[in-house]
C-alpha cells in the first residue's frame, strides 16, 4: 500500500511537473562551486564538525564532508554550509 | 560589516552542555535564534554567540530540552554602556557635551557670500557685523528681513539681499543692481584729442569734423576731431566727436640699478609660532613672544579647520614661521643685470601702450659709480584719441572765428 502510494506521488510529480522537495519531502541542495552549500526542506543537524556535517533530510541523510566545514546560517528550513567541501553522500 | 553591527546590539557569547550538542543547533534553529561562530569545546560541550534576546530565549527552553547554558562572555555596546550607568560624573560629562554642542549651534560661526562680483564680501560682512550679523552672534535672535532691507539700504550697489541663518552656518546671498548704461548725447559738444604726442598714420571719424590728417604730427592735448561743425542754417552746430587715430609714438625709457647689492643669506635657523583663531580672538600656543634673531623673514600660514564633509569650523591655525639671514653684499653680473633692466623696460612699455603694438626697440646702457642705466627707444603703433567735452573758453574760441566771418 505504501510502496503504491510512493508511485503515486512521484508519478503524480513528474507528471505535473511539481517541486518534488516540497511534495515528497525531499532536500533541495544548491551548490556554488565547492565553497558553499545551500539545503532547503532539512530536518536537522546530526553531527557537526569542521571535517564533516551530518544533516537529516528527511529521507535522506546527508553527509557533507571536507575541510574547515562550518554552517554560516541556519533556520528551521534552510541552511548554509561553508568551507572546503569535498563530497556529499546520501544515504 | 555584520561584525560591526553585532557589535552595536550586543552580543552573549554561550557555553552549552548537552550529550548530544547538535540538538542545542537544531533548537535554535527551530526557534528563530539566530548563531554564529559556532565551535566544539569538547565531546558534549560547545560555545557559540546569540544576541541578548536569543540567550533569554535559550535559557527558557534549556531545562526542558535537556541541556544546561552558561555565559561566557558579553560583548557590545548596550553592555559597555549598562556598566557605565552608575559613573554619575560620566554621565553628567555627556549631557554637559550634549548641551555644549547644542548652545554652540545657536551662535553663528561660518558666514558665506554668494553672488556678489563687485562688491567686496569684506565690505557686505562688515556691513552685516554693524547689523548685529557677525561671527559669534546668537542665531535664533538675528532678524535676517530686517537684516537684508537695512543692509540694501547701507550698499546701494545691491539690489537683493538675503541672510539664512541655519544652525552655526549663516549664508548671505546677494544680487548686485546692473548700472543703466549711459545714454550717449549726441548734441553736448565733445572733442577728440591726443593724449599721447606722435604721427597720425590712420583716421576713423565716426562723428564730428577731422582738424588734422594722415601724416600730421600731433602733441599730446592736440585736438583731432571738433564736435563743432558747420551748418548751413543756424552757422554752427555742436556734436559728440567720436573717432579712432592711430598713430607713430616714440618712448625713451630708462631705469637704473646698482649692480652692488645686499643679498639674504639664510642662516637655517627658524622658528615656528602657533596660534589659534576662535570666535574673533587670537589664543597664543607659545609663551616667549621674543624672535631672537636681528634680521628675519616672517611668514605667516592660516589654515581653517574644515571636518571631512566640507563645512569650515570656526578655528584657524596661524602657524607663523621666522627665518633668520645674514645681510650679504654681492655684486651681480652686467649682462643679468642689463637683462633684468631690459624685461622692465618692455614690460612698462607694454602697460604704457595697452593694445597698441612695439614695432621697433633699441637698448643703450651706460654704467656710472655702479649705477647701470639701461634706456629703451622704442617706436610703437597705437591709439592715441581721446574724448573730453569742450571748456566754456574752448567753446567760444570755437565759435569765434564763423561770427568774425559772418560780420
Amino acid at each position: 500500500m505504501k510502496d503504491r502510494r510512493k508511485g503515486l506521488v512521484s508519478r503524480a510529480i513528474d507528471v505535473f511537473d511539481l517541486p518534488g522537495e516540497v511534495l515528497a519531502g525531499l532536500p533541495k541542495l544548491t551548490v556554488v562551486g565547492n565553497g558553499r552549500l545551500h539545503i532547503e526542506c532539512h530536518k536537522g543537524v546530526l553531527e557537526y564538525d569542521s571535517s564533516l556535517i551530518v544533516v537529516n533530510g528527511g529521507k535522506l541523510i546527508l553527509k557533507i564532508r571536507g575541510e574547515k566545514l562550518e554552517i554560516a546560517a541556519m533556520s528551521a528550513e534552510e541552511m548554509l554550509i561553508r568551507g572546503q567541501i569535498v563530497s556529499i553522500e546520501f544515504e | 560589516m555584520k561584525s560591526a553591527v553585532n557589535f552595536l546590539i550586543g552580543s552573549v557569547r554561550v557555553r552549552a552542555e548537552c550529550p548530544y550538542p547538535e540538538r542545542v543547533m537544531n533548537i535554535c534553529a527551530q526557534n528563530n535564534i539566530p548563531f554564529w561562530d559556532y565551535e566544539r569545546t569538547g565531546p558534549t560541550t560547545v560555545e557559540f554567540s546569540v544576541y541578548y534576546s536569543g540567550y533569554r530565549k535559550l535559557g527558557d527552553l534549556a531545562p526542558r530540552a535537556g541541556f544546561s547554558i552558561e555565559r561566557a562572555r558579553k560583548k557590545g555596546v548596550p553592555f559597555f554602556l549598562w556598566r557605565l550607568r552608575r559613573r554619575h560624573a560620566l554621565l553628567i560629562g555627556l549631557v554637559v557635551t550634549l548641551l555644549a554642542v547644542w548652545t554652540l549651534s545657536l551662535f553663528v560661526w561660518e558666514i558665506e557670500v554668494k553672488g556678489n562680483e563687485t562688491v567686496s564680501t569684506r565690505e557686505i560682512l562688515e556691513v552685516l557685523e554693524e547689523l548685529g550679523v557677525g561671527i559669534g552672534s546668537f542665531g535664533p535672535t538675528v532678524s535676517t528681513e530686517a537684516i537684508a532691507n537695512d543692509a540694501l539700504l547701507r550698499i546701494p550697489k545691491l539690489q537683493w539681499i538675503a541672510v539664512n541663518v541655519s544652525g552655526s552656518r549663516a549664508e548671505v546671498l546677494v544680487r548686485e543692481r546692473i548700472d543703466k548704461p549711459e545714454i550717449l548725447d549726441k548734441t553736448k559738444p565733445i572733442m577728440v584729442y591726443a593724449v599721447k604726442s606722435g604721427v597720425i598714420t590712420r583716421m576713423s571719424v565716426l562723428e564730428g569734423m577731422k582738424v588734422c590728417k594722415e601724416g600730421d604730427t600731433v602733441q599730446a592735448g592736440d585736438l583731432l576731431v571738433t564736435g563743432i561743425m558747420d551748418s548751413i542754417a543756424s552757422g554752427k552746430r555742436t556734436v559728440h566727436a567720436m573717432a579712432e587715430v592711430w598713430a607713430r609714438t616714440w618712448y625713451d625709457l630708462s631705469a637704473s640699478m646698482p649692480l652692488k647689492m645686499t643679498e639674504k643669506a639664510y642662516t637655517g635657523r627658524e622658528k615656528t609660532k602657533t596660534a589659534l583663531f576662535f570666535a574673533g580672538g587670537r589664543l597664543n600656543l607659545y609663551f616667549n613672544s621674543g624672535i631672537g634673531f636681528a634680521d628675519y623673514d616672517k611668514m605667516t600660514t592660516v589654515k581653517r579647520l574644515t571636518l571631512p564633509t566640507g563645512n569650515v569650523l570656526p578655528i584657524a591655525v596661524v602657524k607663523e614661521t621666522y627665518r633668520e639671514y645674514a645681510p650679504q653684499e654681492s655684486e651681480m653680473a652686467l649682462l643679468q643685470a642689463e637683462q633684468i633692466l631690459q624685461k622692465r623696460l618692455l614690460a612698462r612699455l607694454r602697460r604704457h601702450i595697452g593694445d597698441g603694438e612695439i614695432t621697433s626697440t633699441s637698448f643703450t646702457s651706460s654704467l656710472h659709480n655702479g649705477v647701470l642705466t639701461v634706456t629703451l627707444s622704442a617706436e610703437c603703433k597705437e591709439q592715441i584719441a581721446a574724448e573730453r567735452p569742450f571748456t566754456p573758453e574752448e567753446m567760444a574760441e570755437a565759435l569765434r572765428p564763423s561770427e568774425k566771418k559772418t560780420n
